[in-house]
């Protein structure tokens, strides 16, 4: 998972596919990010570009980095997502929630 | 055309059948979209994660049984576990974002948005779909 702060921009890189085997793994590293990290940032990015496969654990994960972000008065968005990913989180009409256009 | 998988009650596990079924449907679905297979994936983890989490308590000593077939266009999925059953009514909600982060609501309601439908029996779930149904939602 790589993390960097830039303009302002709170990235994170996630390196796997978000399912539940791998959501146990990166949860808490993530909130501490987000959480701790201390507020040289008003954007938090999510970079999906290498995740393939989601499942529902994996998209309560995202929803609850969001409300995290939205606790800290940050903005969240999403980016680089799989048009397959990107159908499912439509479907449950998360879109307007991430960011997607 | 029928593939029976048991797995163990663990999330690796949920991602060796996903990845053998997966297989399975690439092989023997013909003309089915990338789109709707990966739907199909999404649905069936979300069903067997269901039995090894909330089924069998991530007991190892108990499994979960997956039969998969593939009629002509029609996908049935019947997931069996080791627990003692679920009222099928307490999880048919609408999904919401609030409901979402609530782990027993989320599963059922969301294969019915895709367009599965969903039948319990004690300990198994079968959820069935045409493959030309499913719905897919583009930008």
């Amino acid at each position: 998972m790589e993390k960097e702060i830039s303009n302002g921009i709170l990235s994170i890189k996630l390196e796997n596919d978000l399912t539940a085997t791998n959501v146990r793994k990166i949860e808490q590293g993530i909130k501490s990010y987000v959480f701790d990290t201390n507020d040289e940032f008003s954007d938090v990015e999510l970079d999906l570009s290498n995740v393939e496969n989601i499942d529902s654990v994996g998209i309560s994960f995202l929803i609850i980095i969001y409300k995290l972000a939205e606790k800290k008065q940050k903005t969240y968005k999403l980016i680089n997502i799989n048009e397959n990913v990107e159908s499912i989180l439509r479907l449950m009409k998360l879109d307007e929630t991430f960011g997607l256009k | 055309m029928k593939l029976k998988i048991s797995i163990k009650s663990s999330f690796e596990e949920v991602d060796r059948a996903a990845q053998i079924i997966k297989s399975f449907m690439e092989q023997n679905l013909q003309n089915a979209d990338k789109r709707s297979i990966f739907i199909i994936v999404f649905s069936l983890r979300e069903l067997l994660n269901n039995a090894v989490e909330h089924g069998n308590d991530f007991d190892f000593n108990k499994d979960v049984y997956c039969d998969f077939s593939i009629e002509g266009r029609r996908i049935t999925i019947e997931v069996k576990d080791q627990g003692s059953g679920f009222d099928i009514d307490m999880v048919r909600k609408r999904i919401t974002e609030k409901e979402f982060l609530s782990e027993r609501t989320r599963g059922i309601s969301t294969l019915e948005n895709i367009g599965f439908k969903i039948d319990v029996n004690d300990n198994a779930v079968i959820a069935s779909v045409d493959i030309d149904k499913i719905k897919v939602v583009r930008k």
